[in-house]
């Protein structure tokens, strides 16, 4: 016999968990005291919220699930932020609670709350396991449940006495849930209909101005050769959802970059030209295709996603197909080439691609040329960061700059908060992601706003010696929300101020000090010469870094596309027409 | 909205009960009755749910329950009656 919460351990090792993310507290001190004897690895975050967010950081980066561990009551309570955030971008993150014991349940016991009762509609599965003998196979089924499919997160709550029950340690390798144990036809195991590939082969083929958008899904399926053979068999340009981010690298030929409220104008123009669309592993979610009526309007649609539940959501597909975007994506492929030769280039991508370029042009050129703008920041962030880089960023304007104008090369290499929008998550996510990537690169690129939510990330920086390099696009204001104010709401400026004084706005908060405070040398870009030599010594020297780089609070955000707008409607900055563009 | 019936074979737990439901919940769904009853299966029961909910939804909501790690099955039938809510 063990104690139940040593076999737990040793479940969690036989599935190759290496490293917990957490906060002991008093409920769940045994399955600390059983990882004192384990060679799993414990980081202490400073908030369960960051916990959270560290261990989806590192489950974007392996591709397998990221284990978060907190006590019952404000512990478990303060996870909700970031289990929510893994459940909006489909990320398998396993959470640990522990709870008070199983004779106190339900009398409002200290630190007693009903996790498992709060956490039920956000994540795939929730239980609070009562039985000891069954613990070590419900984290063996709950890791199962996280990867299968559609990733997401689930939830083992365990009261006290349960963890430190006495158990034989015995679990089986494969989910007892009926459903899998009966081996019944599981999202993952699902054959694409060959009807339906044939179908949609057909469609693509015939297709005058083919579009492919990749969303989260080709690369949660480790799709990226299949989905690049696909697009330049049949000169289809690539556009991406902003989880779909390196998917495709971001300097193929056919690439087009990012589409929605801010997506770049030569991809929404894509769109709106496409005349067939094959969507492949997103959920056409509003911030991408702004209007679901518009986007059905004279093309067709051929969408793949490995949730049949997404299919016929909000758009009406002319094909549905369920399955494995890796999967599908290759039988179209083979189905394609036993029919059709390759296809020769399409002018329409060459023309869009040279509209995107003189925006870039634009961009590069905007204002004083030693004027930092976020632009022209990222670009030499982008020069100096190696190409295999890992990049998270928080929310707000610094992230869609990044999804705008940063080049990303390969899958898993930038971790945002899609669709949660979470400001804070860019800290800690990097923090897991060095956790899961010790030899590679890690950068945060985050804003005052959402820096500061989750600043305290910066000790388990230092205290385990996971150096990441942190940017604060720094306005001293929540850019977005003054962006919005001045668009949409008359200038009337409310509560968007992060500076120390109304009076003084450029007297913002010393975050040079406050890193300094956490053990972690911080400095100020002056310039952008200044932001490269700091990201290149960073870079070089493999130490942690908190870039405090002071942008104007004046800068917007463009392209933009209002809210409830189709993407016809991208709002662009002051001296670029468009209009005038498309016409050439 | 219409009426259905939904029937949906579940694996035995509280949790897997209130999931299904909460379900439902995300469809926009109104729920007219639900009953629970034994499937003949160990560890497995029926829940017999009638809801009244937008047609274009319907399906939807069975896919979604189907997806359920709990669920083995889910189905439904329309009654073909409109009702106004």
């Amino acid at each position: 016999m063990v104690r139940a919460a040593d076999a737990l351990v040793k479940a969690m090792e036989s599935k190759g968990v290496d490293v917990i993310f957490g906060i002991p507290g008093g409920s769940i001190l045994p399955l600390y005291d059983a990882f004192y004897d384990s060679n799993i690895r414990t980081i202490l975050m400073r908030h369960e919220q960051q916990a959270a967010h560290a261990a989806e950081g590192y489950a974007r980066v392996k591709g397998r699930p990221g284990v978060a561990v907190a006590t019952s009551g404000p512990g478990a309570t303060n996870l909700v932020t970031g289990i929510v955030n893994a459940m909006m971008d489909s990320q398998p993150v396993i959470a640990i609670t522990g709870q008070v014991p199983r004779e106190v349940l339900g009398t409002d016991a200290f630190q007693e709350t009903d996790i498992t009762g709060i956490l039920l509609p956000v994540t795939k599965y929730a239980v609070t396991v009562k039985e000891p003998s069954k613990l070590a196979q419900t984290f063996i089924d709950s890791y199962y449940i996280a990867t299968a499919g559609r990733p997401g997160p689930v939830l083992i709550d365990i009261p006290r006495d349960v963890l430190q029950a006495d158990v034989e340690p015995q679990w089986k390798d494969e989910p007892s849930l009926i459903k899998y144990a009966l081996g019944s036809v599981t999202e993952q195991t699902q054959e694409p209909n060959p009807e339906l590939i044939s179908k949609a082969a057909d469609i693509l083929i015939n297709a005058e101005k083919p579009v492919i958008i990749a969303g989260g899904g080709v690369i949660i399926s480790n799709a990226t050769e299949e989905l690049v053979r696909l697009a330049e068999y049949l000169m289809a340009p690539v556009v991406v959802t902003t989880p779909g981010l390196g998917s495709i690298p971001s300097d193929h030929p056919l690439m087009l970059g990012v589409i929605g409220m801010h997506g770049r104008i030569e991809a929404n123009l894509a769109v709106i030209e496409s005349d067939t669309i094959l969507a492949v592993g997103m959920r056409f979610a509003d911030r991408s295709v702004g209007r679901f009526d518009e986007f059905q309007k004279g093309r067709k649609v051929i969408h793949v996603d490995i949730d049949a539940s997404e299919l016929g959501k909000n758009v009406t597909p002319t094909i549905s197909i369920a399955g494995d975007a890796k999967k599908v994506l290759s039988e179209l492929y083979a189905c394609i080439i036993s029919r059709t030769a390759r296809k020769e280039a399409r002018p329409f991508v060459q023309r869009l691609k040279a509209i995107g370029e003189s925006f870039d042009e634009f961009m590069n050129n905007y204002g004083e040329p030693t004027r930092i703008t976020s632009w022209r920041a990222l670009k030499v962030i982008r020069e100096e960061l190696p190409r295999n880089a890992i990049v998270t960023t928080g929310v707000g304007q610094h992230q869609m700059w990044v999804q705008l104008c940063f080049k990303v090369f390969e899958p898993r290499t930038l971790l945002t908060s899609c669709g949660l929008g979470t400001m804070g998550f860019g800290l800690p996510a990097a923090v897991g992601a060095k956790a899961a990537a010790p030899d590679r690169t890690v950068a945060c690129i985050d804003g005052d706003g959402s820096f500061f939510m989750t600043c305290q990330s910066l000790v388990p920086v230092v205290q385990y010696d996971i150096p990441v390099i942190c940017i604060i696009f720094d306005n001293r204001a929540l850019g977005m929300i003054r962006q919005l104010q001045d668009f949409f709401y008359q200038k009337r400026y409310k509560d968007e101020h992060l500076g120390l004084s109304r009076k003084h706005v450029e007297k913002g908060i010393d975050y040079v000090k406050l890193a300094e405070s956490m053990g972690v040398e911080g400095a100020v870009a002056e310039s952008l010469d200044d932001l490269r030599m700091l990201v290149r010594r960073a870079v070089r020297s493999e130490q942690a870094l908190v870039i405090d780089l002071p942008i104007d609070r004046e800068e917007r955000v463009l392209p933009m596309v209002p809210p409830g707008r189709w993407l016809n409607q991208m709002m662009t900055p002051m001296g670029f027409d468009i209009h005038a563009r498309i016409r050439v | 909205m219409h009426a259905y019936v939904f029937s949906v074979v579940i694996e035995d737990s509280l949790e897997a009960l209130i999931k299904v439901l909460l379900t439902t919940r995300q469809a926009q769904a109104k729920l007219i009755s639900a009953e629970v009853c034994e499937s003949g299966i160990e560890n497995v029961k029926l829940l017999t749910m009638s809801l009244s909910l937008k047609p274009e939804k319907a399906e939807w909501l069975k896919r979604k329950l189907s997806n359920l790690p709990t669920v083995l099955e889910a189905n439904y039938v329309g009654l073909n009656t409109f009702l106004k809510v």
